[in-house]
């Protein structure tokens, strides 16, 4: 794997917290990597400790080569970043605001910097507001120039810190069609509460609990590994003769009732999850052996789908929010 | 990939890279605090302002109080130099401590320096662009051009210009003194997470001076507290009376410096 950003033992305290606990993490080249976690798992103090923000307690990390405790500078003049709650000088414009960023970055030509100005303002939708002072912008607006400011000069590695907080639906699918777009050139690293965001534009996601890694691996390749042999059926006239015969199968291992709290009766109908050992004989016979019961009628069948929320709330325990 | 290449090189080279990195960023940084001051009426207004502070009061000796100084056997002229000069050490050194008295603690509470320093900036550069652009400004506005003022001033009253030479000697004295509380302040905004502490210390030193002189005259050598006597004495025609007090002031910046950049170097932010 072409690793951008290689963590090893990384672990960083803060007084007698351990915010990162002997983190090892790699991160493919153009890829989408979605960080996840609940508050305080050490999401953020990661990003920070890649850019060089934060230092490392012991371990180390390196971003394309570079040791961030190194060349933090020489990583950050190939990186954008967006903070948690990005903060910019109250007193200057969107507009005013990219052209003090892009001045950072001697690889983009002064000729070039209007122009990128002008694309991120109107990639981010800030056009209308791109020469109002910054200070009189919502949390949505400073969100999007946030983004802006991260990706406006073209950087190799995007670093953004929750990019869809305090953004309303239509802003959320504007970040996903951005992270989507910016695969292309860049790898992206994302933190985000919104699972279902994550499980639609990533490639591979890390989750953090209390600092430590529970769980790295590609979105596909974490679902498979949960994607129990599970499937719902919804019977009209079921009888218990029916559960009773399916429960005998040598492939089923178990039959519950959905909802957990008891069959589900509405007139006629049974809601059954029912548990295989043998996938293939499962797809195979469970239905055929339904409905051989001339009484039975089914109402609905499917393989019970695995989501990311799921395998978060399973790896983190389900008191944590994303 | 040859741009990965040259970062990598880079990051290998040997101290002069390191300096280039702890520096990169400075242009830009100077270039938006120096704005601060020229986009803002501040470019015009901290100059009138300055002048009616530090030349107003000269009116006393020159025009309201003028035969009293004279019945004293004083030089009126030499009072309204004195005078000048040891409120240009005083009065722009407390504009020094308000100026800079947030504009690192701030930056760090806010998250600004954050947002900052996630782009390729070193944090010397952060805390070099700020004293720069603010002394240069400061000195400017507070200092030369009233000075420029009360030498206009001082010259009609004494019927031909003042030498310029011992006049501007004595300015560039103050703005030593004027220095020392900028550095003060903007370091200790780099040292310590308090907003009070930043403004308390620095005005406790500039106004407290005269009175641990008072026990401790020694001290007069290694601190900034004579320097408004000394530009006094200097712009009266007197030599310099020791040129340690400003050695010593200097080395205090430097070490200021050193320290600040050293500590703000290893802030988790």
């Amino acid at each position: 794997m072409d690793g951008v950003i290689r963590t090893e033992a990384l672990s960083k305290r803060y007084g007698n917290v351990l915010a990162l606990t002997r983190l090892d993490l790699e991160v493919p080249r153009h890829s989408i990597f979605g960080l996840l976690g609940p508050n305080g798992s050490g999401k953020s103090t990661l990003m920070k400790l890649l850019l060089g923000l934060v230092r490392p307690s012991s371990g180390r990390a390196s971003v394309f080569g570079l040791d961030v405790a190194q060349s933090s500078v020489a990583i950050r003049s190939r990186v954008g970043f967006l903070a948690q709650e990005p903060r910019f000088y109250g007193h200057l414009s969107a507009r005013e605001t990219l052209r003090f960023v892009l001045r950072f970055f001697d690889a983009v030509p002064t000729t070039e910097h209007e122009r990128r100005v002008a694309e991120a303002l109107a990639v981010v939708g800030l056009e209308r507001k791109a020469d109002r002072p910054v200070r009189g912008f919502s949390g949505g607006e400073r969100q999007r120039l946030g983004i802006a400011q991260a990706a406006v000069h073209a950087p190799d590695l995007i670093i953004l810190d929750e990019p869809a907080a305090a953004l309303d639906p239509m802003g959320r699918s504007d970040v996903l069609a951005i992270l989507r777009q910016l695969r292309d050139r860049a790898t992206v690293v994302y933190s985000t509460h919104i699972l279902d965001d994550v499980q639609r534009v990533s490639d591979r996601v890390a989750i953090l609990d209390a600092g430590r890694l529970v769980a790295h691996a590609p979105v596909a390749e974490l679902l498979a590994a949960r994607q129990g042999t599970s499937y719902r059926l919804v019977l009209a006239g079921a009888s218990p003769e029916l559960r009773r015969e399916l429960q005998a199968l040598p492939w089923v291992s178990s039959i519950a009732s959905t909802p957990a709290a008891g069959e589900r009766e509405e007139g006629q109908l049974a809601a059954w999850t029912v548990v295989a050992t043998d996938v293939a004989a499962a797809e195979s016979g469970l239905l055929r052996h339904v409905l051989r019961d001339p009484a039975v009628s089914v109402k609905e069948f499917g393989r019970v789908a695995v989501a990311l929320e799921d395998v978060f709330l399973e790896l983190v325990g389900g008191d944590g929010d994303a | 990939m040859p741009e990965r290449v040259a970062v990598e090189a880079t990051a290998r080279s040997g101290p002069a890279t390191v300096r280039a990195a702890a520096l990169r960023g400075f242009g830009n940084l100077y270039a938006k605090e120096s704005r601060a001051w020229t986009r803002t009426r501040s470019w015009w207004l901290q100059p009138v302002v300055w002048t009616v502070v530090l030349v107003g009061p000269l009116l006393l000796p020159l025009r309201l109080m003028r035969d009293a100084f004279a019945a004293e056997g004083s030089s009126v002229l030499a009072v309204a130099l004195e005078m000048f000069f040891t409120l240009a050490a005083l009065a722009p050194a407390v504009g020094a401590v308000l100026l800079m008295q947030g504009s690192v603690v701030a930056e760090r509470q806010l998250g600004t320096a954050a947002w900052v320093l996630s782009k390729p900036v070193g944090r010397t550069a952060f805390l070099l662009a700020k004293l720069a652009a603010n002394a240069l400004a400061l000195l400017l506005a507070a200092l030369l051009l009233p000075g420029l003022a009360a030498y206009a001033l001082l010259s009609v009253e004494n019927g031909a210009p003042l030498p310029a030479g011992p006049f501007l000697g004595a300015l560039a004295l103050d703005a030593v003194a004027v220095l020392f509380y900028l550095t003060l302040t903007l370091s200790l905004g780099a040292l310590v997470d308090q907003r009070g502490v930043v403004l308390a210390v620095p005005l406790a030193i500039l106004l407290g001076g005269d009175l641990v002189l008072g026990f401790l005259p020694g001290l007069s050598t290694v601190t900034p507290w004579v320097l408004g006597r000394y530009a006094a004495a200097v712009a009266a025609g007197a030599p310099l009376p020791s040129a340690l007090p400003v050695v010593a002031t200097l080395g205090w910046c430097a070490l200021l410096l050193v320290a600040a950049t050293w500590r703000f170097g290893r802030e988790d932010l």
